[in-house]
């Protein structure tokens, strides 16, 4: 049997299918606020396994695009999606802290089950759409920022963590001399003590796992350990554990029906665009 | 022009109503404003500062813009309030509350009318302004500013709340009573003076004890509707039926009212009638003031199986036994208030914690979430209200240690539409209602 976990983000969609383990996965822009062509991403998957569509036994959709789309037979928050995703990867996980395209989320997990989150809300800071403003405005690219801010001696103060008044900062460092390498590690450090503010209202509590988009910038990771005063497990693909615990969570909802000799309850699949708004 | 600034016509958003009583509320509220316009007498604004009593028994029409502010709110027609105030420089964290009630006073002093989209027919002009400590550090410099756009007198009067950790003793209790009553004697002069009439204390005496007997009922009714399982009064009807208790008290239509709620909280719970065909959660709201601009949230929570049982927000007063020797209504007033601040600091007490309850506008969860079979907690972050959103963090880590009952924090703010994400309520609400469902699985 064949199951797939959809996760409808902000930014980017992500679908793995599995049976015993993950067997394929896409990564693929959510498209544009109305549209989200999730469609397309699950199509792109399903050709690299050469599956038809019908052959997968359950989908869970997952993510703030979640709500409407019409090919997936359940919808479960990305919070109880992450937890399961994570805690597959890492049965000792204790807290998860997610930093995405547009949001930071920290949930406390025991013995698999969620437990507690907190998120942050409507604004970018702290977020990976912090990270984006600013390496536009120094011109570097993002996936380069993180290597760059390791070589940094003399690490800046950025204070604000206030996108709008970080970009500004900036700036003003730039001008004074500053140079981009110390720029960028104060950003990492700004980000990660905003985060890690946020996820201590949990009481954070090893072992810790750093997931989301922002998980492969290294200077983030650096900084987040400092600020939590243990190391961090980060997961190979730090993108997909919502995706992959989506997909779990399908598979042991149709397990725990065949096994109780109920029908799997599914919902009227149509492989088309999801829409965002309910 | 600001003053033409129409709000745009917008879906409903308040909750549906459980009880009989909580539909009634509308039209007191309604009239409240209405009377103020049409009747022929001393209108007054008032703060919401324990005192309603004095201005029943003065003949004195109160308006209270935190309500009319909330009004407009739930109508969704405050934001040209809003940006009129913001745009004579008040910050976007100053209090909705004020920030609503002083664009109203800046667009009258525009253009020397109520402005035309007031809901309910406006607020009243008034011939005095009263506030007092009670509550929180925006009120000091609220009102003056309303003096000074609308150039009538403001009369502000201290009230400190009882200290958490000496309030027992008698002569702190003492030298408190005594404060408070010359807070309140000052207070009773300026009203006498303003209307050139004095005070019937004969009047107000039958007022406060009409009072009384309404805040007893209103404390009565919450209890045993918070107890109640099945519960028949979920927070959206509690966050209703407060009004009468906070700015009609001394009336007899709220003397009226609170019967009418207690007859029937009393009835539906002696029958087992609850709201919800089944309580799969029961929730405590146990923090922060309502989302006034979209109540209907709750709804959204209740199409899956949650109910707020109890709301920790708006807590009737204790309701004091008062000493047969305190025959003077303006001590019995005092008397009653002190005795309300301190129950709550023997709560804290009890539960070996001093000051936890001292947080404006929060009862301690932790008083009612065992009594009240709650599994979990929910908190409202206000972005402008530092009064009830302070020591929230603590009250967290409080039930995290002591009732281990997991607590989902919301952001928004009580009137500006502006701070309030839909997609993210909703989201937080589904994860949440995941993780109780989890933890019921598992026996938690
Ligand atoms: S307690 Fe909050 S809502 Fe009330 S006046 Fe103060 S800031 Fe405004």
């Amino acid at each position: 049997m064949y199951f797939a976990g959809v996760d409808i983000g902000s930014t980017m969609t992500k679908v793995v299918i599995m049976d015993e383990e993950v067997i394929a996965s896409v990564i693929g822009p959510t498209g544009a606020e109305h549209r989200r062509l999730a469609n397309r991403v699950m199509e792109e998957v399903l050709r690299q396994v050469n599956l038809p569509f019908d052959e997968i036994s359950y989908v869970v959709a997952t993510g703030y695009g979640r709500i409407n789309v019409p090919f997936a037979d359940r919808q479960i928050t990305e919070i109880t999606c992450h937890a399961r995703g994570v805690y597959s990867l890492f049965p000792t996980v204790r807290t998860a802290i997610d930093i995405g395209g547009q949001d930071a989320k920290g949930i406390k997990i025991s013995n698999g089950k969620v437990v507690g989150f907190v998120m942050n809300d409507k604004c970018a800071a702290g977020t990976g759409r912090f990270l984006e403003v600013i390496a536009d405005a120094l011109g570097v690219r993002l996936e380069e920022m993180g290597e760059l801010s390791m070589n940094s001696r003399n690490r800046a103060k950025i204070s604000s963590t206030c996108t709008i008044f970080a970009e500004q900062e900036v700036v003003s460092r730039i001008s004074e001399g500053v140079s981009i390498e110390d720029i960028l590690a104060g950003l990492h450090e700004a980000i990660a003590s905003r985060v890690y503010r946020m996820a201590e209202r949990l009481k954070i509590e090893p072992d810790v796992v750093l997931t989301g988009g922002v998980a492969k910038n290294i200077g983030v990771v650096k900084a987040m350990e400092e600020q939590i005063g243990f190391p961090l497990l980060i997961p190979q693909e730090p993108l997909l554990t919502g995706a992959i615990g989506a997909a779990l969570l399908g598979k042991e909802l149709t397990l725990k029906a065949v096994e109780g000799g109920k029908p799997v309850e599914r919902g009227t699949r149509r492989l088309e665009e999801a829409t965002f708004f309910e | 022009m600001e003053q033409e600034k129409r709000p745009e016509e917008v879906k409903k958003t308040s909750a549906r109503k459980w009880t009989e009583s909580a539909k009634k509320v509308r039209g007191l509220v309604a009239n409240m404003y209405l009377r103020a316009i049409t009747e022929d007498k001393p209108v007054a604004w008032v703060m919401f500062t324990l005192c309603n009593e004095l201005f029943v028994a003065m003949d004195v029409l109160p308006v209270y813009p935190e309500n009319y502010a909330g009004l407009c709110a739930t109508k969704r027609v405050g934001d040209p309030f809003i940006d009129r105030a913001e745009a004579d420089g008040y910050s976007n964290v100053t209090c909705s509350y004020a920030r609503i009630g002083l664009g109203y006073s800046a667009l009258w002093r525009d253009t020397g009318e109520i402005p035309p989209f007031a809901p309910d027919g406006g607020m009243a002009r008034p011939i005095m302004l009263v506030g007092s400590s009670l509550v929180c550090d925006t009120r000091y410099k609220w009102f003056q500013a309303f003096s000074r756009y609308l150039d009538v007198p403001y009369y502000a009067f201290d009230m400190p709340g009882p200290p958490a950790v000496t309030a027992h003793r008698p002569d702190v209790r003492e030298q408190y009573m005594k404060y408070n009553l010359t807070q309140l004697h000052g207070l009773v002069s300026f009203m006498e003076e303003r209307l050139g009439k004095k005070m019937d204390w004969d009047k107000l005496d039958e007022i406060v004890r009409r009072a009384e007997k309404s805040y007893r009922l209103w404390y009565d009714a919450y209890m045993m509707a918070g107890r109640a399982v099945p519960c028949p009064f979920p927070a959206e009807d509690s966050f209703r039926c407060f009004v009468p208790a906070f700015f009609m008290i001394g009336e007899q239509e709220a003397l009226d009212f609170y019967q009418g709620l207690y007859d029937e909280i009393k009835y539906k719970v002696d029958n087992k009638i609850g709201s919800l065909p089944e309580e799969r959660y029961r929730l405590l709201w146990g923090g922060g003031l309502p989302p006034w601009h979209t109540m209907g949230i709750f709804n959204y929570v209740e199409d899956r199986g949650a109910l707020f049982v109890f709301q920790s927000v708006y807590l009737p007063l204790n309701p004091a036994d008062i000493p047969d020797r305190i025959t003077n209504p303006l001590e019995r007033l005092v008397y009653s208030r002190y005795e309300m601040g301190i129950r709550r600091a023997e709560h804290d007490r009890k539960l070996g914690l001093f000051g936890a309850c001292n947080f404006v506008g929060l009862g301690n969860p932790l008083l009612f979430v065992d009594e009240f079979k709650v599994d979990g907690v929910v908190m409202h972050w206000l972005r402008s209200c530092r009064g009830a959103t302070i020591g929230q963090i603590y009250q967290k880590r409080l039930l995290a240690e002591r009732s281990n009952l997991p607590v989902l924090f919301v952001e928004s703010d009580m009137c500006d539409i502006r701070d309030y994400f839909e997609a993210d309520w909703k989201m937080k609400f589904d994860a949440f209602l995941e993780t109780l469902e989890t933890r019921k699985r598992a026996g938690a």
